[in-house]
């Protein structure tokens, strides 16, 4: 078996130490950083589909995606010459007046998994916070959570912020959690609502594919 | 029956004259109570005059007459106001409360207290040793001061998509910590709830296994049906919920409100052990007509005997 292939492993069971040492060692070996790389992919995917048929919980999902983080932090400096391309950038918070993040830390992992550089700006952001992300990365798509009805006129002045900074027409909106609804998402002005975090894949996959 | 008795009954699995009622916590008193409780600025103000004793007693008569005025048959209150609270409204049900015996996930540091779950349980092991130990602590004067129930143990376990934790690490941590804090209340004599929105199918079975007395919310809005609970459980634990207060108290008419309201009563009130609440809490988005419509239902159709569902 290839260190690749045993990272890869060693990361859908969520060996974290073995993982770290695993990757130092291939490092050093002078194995592909890109191969160690999409060995994060294809773990970080299988890890989706163990998630999808409830072998593993958003627990394992989380964790899994640290320890991924935790690669990636290992490779950048290796990466650094190597051209990668990524299937697109999102930018995702959990909107002003709400704390709530596990859902959203779903998604994260999800859109790890599928190839998306995530900006994670955290729990109960400004509206400000996510134009000034969004104009930075010059990322098309936005990821807003909702935890609490109380916090749903935030996601409103998102939406009013973007469009008095010009964006509205670049950037697509997704919303979702336990706060919302498809109707409500569309009515603060979203372009989508994302019932679970796998359908919101699918929709940002469908936004961001590039035509054949 | 007072509501007191009535709210007991329940939590006995029994019928009592008609469905208790309460909320775990009501926004806007001053609709129904026709004057705002302390809060926020004005309480941190008055605290720090010395008036704290004034404040409790404001809110604490507020949350009684908020009772009255509904017909909720208990009310959530803290340590100190229970001596006050029986002198002052002795026919109410009284609910303490006390802390969680394990961590949880959530917010920013969600995945360094998931990485305790799988590389520190020693540790973490010992913390919810200590934790549970604090909360034993909490309610032994709650349940010598009589209140009727105790609301804690654990807090929010899951989310839309499930539970935070693999169902594995509940059994193997959290429930058996639980269950020594449930075990030591119902030695003292006392009862204890846990209240936790999300989907908990997958380790409903290991949570009802603890002895837990009742469970608030019973989350609709991630696809908990209190009726497929009911019937699973409802001979073990008294159901507190669960009419969704994320859509329709906040979004639909009042009677709407009713017919779920009504629903609500059909699947969970037969036989006793149910306790009429929104599915989280009363907040300010909710309009108070929709708030009055789950109220009114509950008085027109939660008498007993209560017809089951189809009946």
């Amino acid at each position: 078996m290839s260190l690749a292939e045993e990272i890869r492993r060693k990361i859908v069971e969520l060996d974290e130490p073995t993982v770290k040492m695993l990757v130092d060692q291939a490092l050093k070996a002078g194995e592909s950083p890109l191969a160690l790389l999409e060995a994060v992919r294809e773990a970080l995917a299988e890890i989706g589909r163990l998630y999808e048929e409830r072998t593993y919980f958003l627990s394992e999902l989380i964790l899994a995606s640290g320890i991924s983080q935790t690669v990636l932090d290992m490779l950048t400096p290796h990466l650094a010459a190597v051209h990668e391309e990524k299937k697109g950038k999102v930018v995702i918070g959990t909107v002003e007046g709400s704390q709530h993040g596990m859902g959203k830390s779903i998604v994260i992992a999800l859109l790890l998994a599928n190839g998306y550089e995530v900006y994670d700006l955290g729990v109960n952001v400004p509206a400000e916070q996510f134009v000034e992300k969004l104009r930075e990365t010059g990322a098309p798509v936005l990821g807003l959570s909702v935890g609490l009805v109380q916090a749903l006129p935030s996601v409103a002045n998102v939406i009013a912020a973007l469009k008095q900074a010009g964006l509205r027409e670049k950037v697509k909106v997704i919303l979702g959690g336990n706060a919302a609804n498809p109707e409500r998402a569309l009515e603060l002005g979203c372009d989508a609502y994302a019932p679970s975090a796998v359908a919101g894949i699918q929709i940002i996959n469908d936004w961001t594919k590039k035509p054949d | 029956m007072t509501p007191r008795h009535r709210f007991l009954a329940a939590l006995n699995l029994e019928e009592p004259d008609r469905v208790p009622m309460f909320e775990l916590e009501f926004q806007y008193p001053e609709k129904i109570t026709g004057r705002p409780s302390i809060r926020g600025e004005e309480a941190q103000r008055l605290l720090a005059a010395g008036k704290g004793d004034e404040v409790a007693r404001h809110n604490l008569e507020n949350q009684i007459a908020l009772c009255r005025g509904l017909g909720y048959d208990a009310f959530p209150l803290g340590v100190q106001q229970v001596g006050l609270a029986r002198k002052l409204a002795p026919e109410l049900g009284l609910i303490g409360g006390c802390g969680t015996v394990a961590p949880m996930p959530g917010g920013m540091d969600a995945i360094d207290t998931i990485r305790r779950f799988y590389f520190d349980k020693d540790g973490l092991r010992r913390e919810c040793e200590e934790r549970a130990r604090a909360a034993i602590e909490q309610c032994k004067p709650l349940v010598e001061l009589g209140v009727e129930v105790i609301r804690g143990g654990m807090d929010d376990m899951a989310g839309k998509e499930g539970p935070y934790l693999n169902p594995r690490l509940y059994d193997e941590i959290v429930f058996p910590y639980l269950k020594a804090l449930v075990d030591a209340v119902h030695g003292m004599g006392g009862k204890l709830f846990v209240h936790s929105d999300g989907d908990l199918k997958p380790i409903l079975e290991g949570l009802v296994n603890t002895g837990i007395d009742a469970l608030h919310s019973i989350d609709p809005s991630a696809g908990m049906d209190i009726g497929a609970v009911k019937q699973a459980y409802g001979h073990r634990l008294c159901l507190c919920g669960n009419v969704d207060c994320a859509w329709t108290l906040v979004r639909l008419r009042p009677e709407d409100v009713a017919r779920e309201t009504r629903e609500c009563i059909r699947k969970a009130s037969p036989g006793g052990g149910h306790i009429l609440c929104s599915s989280n809490v009363i907040h300010t988005a909710i309009p108070l007509e929709n708030t009055l419509a789950m109220v009114e239902t509950a008085r027109k159709y939660g008498r007993y005997p209560v017809p089951a569902r189809g009946a």
